[in-house]
Parts: C-alpha cells; structure tokens; sequence
C-alpha cells in the first residue's frame, strides 16, 4: 500500500518524484539538495532514501519520454492530407512541451554534460526521425524523406529550446497561444514536402 | 619560462586580467559557473586565488565582466549584399558558423547561467538574441516584411536546434568543430531544408548598386 504525504493527496513516491522534477527544472541536479526535495514534498529524508537511495535514481525515474501517437500515414499527399500531417505533428511537438519542467530539467542537465540525459535526448531524436519519415516520403523519395525527417527534428528541437530560453517557466502557454500555433505550424509546413496535385486521388 | 607563471605586481594589469577572464569562461562553460570554484580558475592561469581577488572581489564579478565583454557573439554584421538565393544563404550560414565558433565557451555560459534563472544572464542573452534577429532580417530585406520575419524564425529554429543538439552529444569540443568542413556542409545541408527560399519571392526588384555603396 502507498504511503501517502500529510495531506493524504498523493502516494508519497509521486511527491517526491513531482518536487524534484520543479527543483531539477528551476536548480539543474546539481544545484538541489536531497533536503530540497524532502522539504518540499513535505516528506522525511529518510523515507526519500528508501524510495530513491541515490539523486540519480530520481533522475532515471523522472526520465520518461512522452509516448508518440502512432502515426498516421496518408495515402496521397495534397493540400488535404498535409492538413492532416501538420495537426498529427503539431499534436506530437506539444506533447513534448506541455511538459514544460521536464524539458527545462533535461535541457538543462544536457548542457551540463549529462550523460543520461543526452542518450534519452539522442535515442527521442532518432525515433522521432524514425517515425515520421514514413508520412514524408509519401510526398517525396526516401532519401530525401529522411533529409526532411531530420531538418524536422532539429528546427522543432530549435524552436522549443529558444522558447524554454526566451519564455521561461510559461514556455507552453506562449506556444499554444494562437500566434505560438501560427509558429509552430509554418515551421512544420516549410519543411514538409510541397503538395503534389499529380498524387492526389481528390 | 616559468617566469611568466607568477606576476609581479604592476605586470601588465589588463594581460592578467584578460586570462583571468578566459579561463574563467571556459570554466564556467564546461562545469557550470556555481561548480566553478575560484580556486580552479586561479590554477588554470597560474595564480594564487588572492591574484584572481585583486582584480575580482568576488566570483560574481568575474561573470559580469565576461557579460559585459564587448562579443559579437552571433554574427550581428548587417549584409553586405542582401540574401536573394541559395548561395548567399549557404554565405550566411558559414559566417553564423565562424563567429559561433570564436564565441562558444560564452554563449554556453549564457545559456547555462540563463537556464537557471540567472537575471544579468537573461538579460545580456535576450539583447544578443534580438540584436541578431535585427541583423537578419536585414540579411532578408529582399522579401517582404512578413516573410523575412518566416525566413528568419525558419533560419534561428532549424540553426539553433541544429547546433544545441551537436552541442549536448559533443560537448566542450563543439567548438573545434564549427570549422570543420565535414561538419559544416552538415549544417548547410540541414539549414537549406528548414529555409525554402523557392517557396518565397523576392520583393519587386530592385536594381542592385554593386560597387557604389560598397566603400571600404
């Protein structure tokens, strides 16, 4: 049975885990003591050592990627089915930014050299590239579906991190606001091959 | 000679302080500027901590004047010919990739200190940010308005996702490697794709004055 905190909200395993995903994301690991996180999750330092023994178990527990929808890939590629591939990826990129301290908290830890953090960053990349290369190269050959796959990856990686930088703890907020989504979606829309009427069944 | 490696007192100040300075960017960039003790950046340029203290009271002190360190930072130049095809865009990408890599260890220190809510950090990196956007926009003033604020957020997200992702998986040696041709048509490759230019055209044309404006 859970352990629940003092006011009997959360399983004490969830607090914990929420007070220093907020620490990680504002101080970086380094920058937060055990201490810090105990207090704020209103728990003892003993019971956050029986749970997580080391910092870095909290980390490894914190670092869950959001799951990506299976893609939805469309058999022609004309200004219809393009408006169908700019929602699927627009849906996909706020999946990664709603959660706003997570990103900053692995963000951050990246730049510091992590080296968990920088594989769970590599390996996302890399399936995301995966993933999606099939919906391109409907509209393209393969080989420049995968050159588009990635120029996606890294200009959405782009425009998260100048947000996470520029906007600060509201990052998600500014991106969801109706000019954020104009952002969000003429970038996607620039890298994605150009409709092809010839292709399309109408 | 090791004779450089303690002052004298009344050495050439602004010398000292300049290393001091340098190494103390470096530092800051690789570990982090709370990890970074004074007495690593004392070592790092052969001085005891009470040499790094006469020209710095406090840690502090040291990351202000880095901050305040007159940088180009991003290449901030204004066009010496505006971009109006693939060839001057692969032109602006080399030069972003030159001043970047003269002005990495700084830029990772801004980064890191504005990560982690740092105000003086914040505020230097937003002015060297919109500086830049002003630069490039002047970069593309052969296209409308509208459209050159599309290009030059297309430039800035896939640039920048670009060259953070290279900077995570290859660290402190990134800086090495904005001048590797290798890795520079790596990075033209990618920008090309993120800005379309033949999804755009070109303001009404202009007849372009080659030499007259161009003085010095």
């Amino acid at each position: 049975m859970p352990i629940a905190t003092r006011d009997g909200r959360l399983p004490a395993k969830d607090a914990i885990l929420d007070a220093a995903r907020t620490l990680f994301a504002s101080h970086g690991l380094r920058g937060t003591t055990v201490r810090a996180i105990a207090k704020s999750s209103g728990l003892s330092n003993t019971l956050l050592y029986y749970y997580f023994p080391r910092k870095d178990d909290l980390l490894d527990a914190l670092l869950e990627p959001p799951v990506m929808a299976p893609a939805a890939v469309p058999n022609a590629w004309n200004a219809q089915t393009l408006t169908g591939v700019i929602d699927y990826l627009e849906k996909t990129f706020y999946g990664w930014t709603e959660r706003d301290d997570f990103l900053r908290m692995v963000i951050i830890e990246c730049y510091a050299g992590n080296q968990r953090c920088i594989a769970m960053s590599t390996a996302q990349l890399n399936l995301y590239i995966d993933n999606i290369e099939p919906i391109l190269a409907v509209g393209c050959s393969r080989i420049e579906a995968r050159e588009r796959a990635s120029a996606l990856g890294f200009a959405l990686t782009g425009l998260m991190w100048q947000s996470v930088m520029h906007d600060g703890p509201s990052f998600h907020e500014r991106l969801t606001s109706p000019a954020g989504r104009q952002r969000v979606r003429t970038t996607i829309e620039l890298i994605l091959p150009r409709p092809n009427s010839a292709l399309g069944v109408a | 000679m090791t004779r450089e490696s303690h002052e004298a007192p009344g050495a050439d100040d602004s010398t000292t302080r300049d290393r001091i300075l340098n190494a103390a960017m470096q530092l800051f960039a690789d570990r982090g500027y709370g990890a970074t003790p004074i007495k690593a950046i004392a070592r790092a340029c052969n001085l005891s901590d009470a040499g790094v203290f006469h020209h710095f009271p406090t840690k502090r002190d040291i990351l202000e004047a880095l901050l305040e360190r007159p940088h180009k930072r991003m290449e901030t130049r204004a066009s010496d010919e505006p971009l109006r095809d693939e060839r001057s865009l692969e032109a602006l990408v080399m030069r972003t990739l030159d001043s970047a890599s003269v002005n990495e260890p700084i830029l990772r220190v801004l980064i890191r200190q504005q990560l982690v809510g740092d105000p003086e950090a914040m505020v230097a990196r937003d002015a060297a940010l919109s500086s830049w956007r002003e630069a490039l926009l002047q970069w593309f003033s052969e296209y409308d308005r509208a459209d050159a604020e599309v290009l030059v957020d297309a430039f800035i997200n896939g640039l920048m996702g670009w060259i953070f992702l290279m900077q995570v998986r290859h660290g402190a040696s990134i800086a090495g490697r904005f001048t590797d041709p290798q890795f520079r048509r790596e990075t033209w490759a990618h920008v090309k794709i993120c800005v379309p230019l033949d999804r755009f055209t070109l303001k009404a044309r202009k007849v372009y004055r080659s030499g007259s404006e161009a003085s010095s």
